[in-house]
């Protein structure tokens, strides 16, 4: 049972792992709710012509990439992260809780900001994704000074949770949790966090120039070379964010796929490298785009990232033979799992398709974003919650709206990005207000509609979750035979995570006070730097 | 009894330390990857500056004369704090808690005159931010590397606090090791702004 014997400190003040990252995951959906309306309404403009202005569709459509990109997606991963990752390793803390709790409020109000600017009269930047305006001149708008305030701040505090996560990993783990036998969420969230400590640096720079430029009302981005300063800063993040999103995505499917098959994965060392090997190519995909496409580096970039492209993919045989060789249970999860890779598998069916017919249009590539980019990571991210809830809430949320929702998220995305990818072949332009045929855009439209109401039910369950509080007597591992030390400790963890250390060594040693030093958590986690025992905790 | 001394007594001059100890390697793996980022950031703003420049027909402005030996003095200035800062790591390492902190203390000082003399570089350049993209760019990196260093700053006095408060040495390890990491990757990152803004030009 929780220990309840610890005084909670307020809601600002609290440097609990587990609490801080509960934040991150409300936070998340409190921002893909946003995001995810802002594209409902952009949906509901295509289906009526002429019902919004093209700056109006231009600043919707910036709001709703960016959103969910930049401000809900990165918090829900950066949420599960917190809260499972010291219980993986077997440590009672995050390596610096102040940093992580900063980290957390500093989203948030970045956040706030960069939702806020979208609001205001005067926003001359576009978001992220889309190059900076040539014929900015004169000093920023006040609209523009808050984008760039709370892009900057966003950044910022993502840095300080990649620097907070990567310590934790690398040095917080119990002496029988090495390195290499990472569960593989874990292993995925050092990999994402090695990456995001080279990239996020490099988009801070852009911003930083940006901001100069804007603030003092310069025309740098007027200039000659000043569209590759942008691109590379932005892409240097970008583009393998779209990989890094879907990285700690993997991990779940496999201790979804373990833990409900009942048995340990197929070739987890093999999706070790290969989750490794993704994260490092998905650094050359930066240097793919436009920019270096008629460089004579440019073949070795396709191929880098059609290779990173290629990894996930080969998941999914060791997450089927995983369930056929098991007794698989029924769990929402593995619905989750399941749609994420009809989804993933529908965008890479259409890059086939598109390659071949040499025909995808602006459209196609909103079909692609949706299909390839912003909704596997979310299904997976629901997978995910939907398997440690118990331990991230005491309570195992729903079965059947498990189903439901896995079920309509999936439905509606097909029918979203297919009619995307169709209208992309028929050659509809891609964001402006009046994009091709009408029925497809009004399919489009209903696609949308369902996903949202997918959310609406992850949502409650959340929200359910939070007021409810824990179920009485559950058990540490309510699945029966799930393995990773989280499901060793209570269902919720108690404030301390771990009574002992995990791992340590149970033969008596010579001195009993000395057996008793080494595993009381009060002088913990120095026992990480010391060799480490035969064997592995997972 | 001498400042240092005073300074060093039985009092608490530090914040609590948190609820259990990290490893040393914890903290010093953090200011590592934190000077790391900092030496990132740094880097992308010489790479865009170089990539503006190659671009550009006049670089830098007709006119306009760079300061060698300003830049020169600032990067003197820095080997002198990096100096006291791997003094302090030395001393540390051998468990000399006053000699740790006359060295940070001293590190830290010289660090606020760097700071300063980037400011005034600033302030020197007399141009306006956003006249060319020279003068922007020759901003956004002293400007980066002034936030660098005034963290680094920040850094090396609160381990002189930690030091002073008694939360450094085997008791507490990594404190005096993350300060200086950060502080020195810091400092090689105002090298690199040294060598774009006043070598490469």
């Amino acid at each position: 049972m929780a220990d309840q014997s610890d005084t909670q400190p307020s809601v600002l003040e609290d440097t609990d792992h587990k609490r801080i990252g509960r934040l991150y995951v409300l936070f998340g959906f409190a921002f893909l709710v946003v995001g995810g309306l802002a594209g409902f309404l952009l949906r509901l403009g295509l289906a009526q012509p002429g019902s919004s202005r093209p700056d109006e569709y231009a600043r919707s459509f910036s709001l709703h990439v960016t959103v969910l990109a930049v401000l809900a997606l990165p918090a829900i991963w950066a949420g599960l992260a917190t809260y499972l990752v010291p219980l993986q390793i077997g440590a009672n803390r995050v390596a610096f809780p102040r940093l992580h709790a900063a980290s957390l409020w500093v989203h948030v109000a970045g956040g706030g900001l960069l939702i806020a600017s979208y609001g205001m009269e005067g926003l001359g930047i576009l978001g992220p994704s889309l190059p900076v305006p040539a014929n900015l001149t004169g000093p920023a708008s006040t609209a523009d000074e808050l984008w760039l305030t709370g892009g900057g701040l966003v950044a910022i505090a993502a840095l300080g949770l990649a620097i907070s996560l990567l310590t934790t990993i690398v040095t917080l783990r119990a002496p029988e949790v090495r390195l290499a036998r990472l569960p593989l969420f874990t292993w995925a969230i050092l990999a994402t966090a090695a990456v995001s400590l080279i990239s996020i640096p490099v988009h801070l720079a852009g911003l930083t120039i940006l901001y100069v430029d804007r603030h003092f009302g310069g025309d740098l981005f007027g200039a000659a070379g000043s569209d590759d300063v942008w691109r590379h800063t932005v892409w240097l993040l970008g583009r393998p964010e779209i990989f890094l999103l879907t990285l700690p995505g993997l991990g779940v499917a496999a201790a979804v796929a373990s833990s409900h098959a009942r048995r340990p994965l197929l070739g987890e060392e093999g999706i070790r490298g290969a989750l490794a090997a993704a994260a490092v190519l998905s650094l050359s995909v930066w240097a793919g785009g436009s920019a270096a496409a008629s460089s004579m580096f440019a073949p070795t970039f396709s191929a880098f990232a059609a290779l990173a492209a290629l990894i996930p993919l080969t998941m999914v045989p060791a997450w089927a033979g995983t369930l056929a060789l098991g007794r698989p249970r029924l769990h929402p999860g593995l619905g989750f799992v399941a749609g994420a890779v009809a989804i993933g598998g529908l965008a890479a069916l259409n890059v086939g398709v598109a390659f071949l017919v040499d025909g995808e249009a602006g459209a196609w590539s909103t079909g692609y974003l949706h299909a390839g980019f912003f909704v596997p990571p979310l299904l997976l991210a629901c997978a995910g919650l939907w398997h440690w809830a118990p331990k991230l809430w005491g309570r195992r949320f729903g079965n059947a709206s498990g189903w439901m929702a896995a079920l309509l998220l999936t439905g509606g995305s097909v029918v979203q990005s297919g009619a995307s990818f169709i209208a992309g072949y028929q050659g509809a332009p891609n964001r402006t207000a009046e994009a091709g045929s009408l029925v497809l855009n009004r399919l489009a439209g209903l696609g949308a509609a369902v996903t949202l109401l997918g959310l609406a039910i992850v949502v409650v369950e959340i929200v359910r979750a939070t007021m409810s509080g824990p179920e009485r007597a559950l058990a540490d591992d309510p699945w029966g035979e799930s393995q990773g030390l989280e499901w060793t400790v209570s269902s919720p963890p108690s404030r301390r995570n771990f009574e002992t250390v995990p791992g340590a060594t149970p033969a008596a040693p010579p001195d009993a006070d000395a057996t008793s030093a080494a595993t009381d958590l009060e002088s913990p986690i120095e026992q990480a730097s010391e060799p480490e025992p035969v064997g592995a905790a997972t | 009894m001498s400042t240092i001394d005073s300074a060093l007594g039985d009092s608490m001059l530090a914040l609590p330390a948190g609820d259990t100890a990290l490893p040393a390697r914890s903290l010093k793996l953090g200011g590592l990857a934190a000077g790391a980022a900092g030496l990132m950031l740094s880097g992308a703003l010489s790479a865009a500056y170089l990539g503006l420049r190659s671009h550009a027909a006049e670089w830098p402005p007709k006119g306009f004369e760079v300061d060698a030996f300003l830049g020169v003095m600032l990067t003197l200035t820095a080997v002198m704090t990096a100096t006291f800062a791997a003094w302090a790591l030395s001393a540390d390492a051998r468990g000399q808690r006053r000699q740790a902190a006359a060295a940070l203390t001293l590190a830290a000082f010289v660090g606020l005159c760097l700071l300063n003399g980037v400011w005034y570089l600033g302030t020197r350049i007399g141009l306006g931010a956003a006249s060319s993209p020279y003068a922007t760019m020759s901003y956004a990196l002293l400007g980066a590397i002034g936030v660098l260093l005034a963290a680094g700053v920040v850094g090396l006095l609160a381990a002189v606090a930690k030091v002073g408060g008694r939360q450094s040495g085997p008791s507490f390890p990594g404190v005096v090791q993350a300060a200086v990491w950060f502080w020195q990757l810091t400092l090689v990152a105002w090298i690199v702004v040294w060598a774009t803004l006043f070598l490469v030009k």
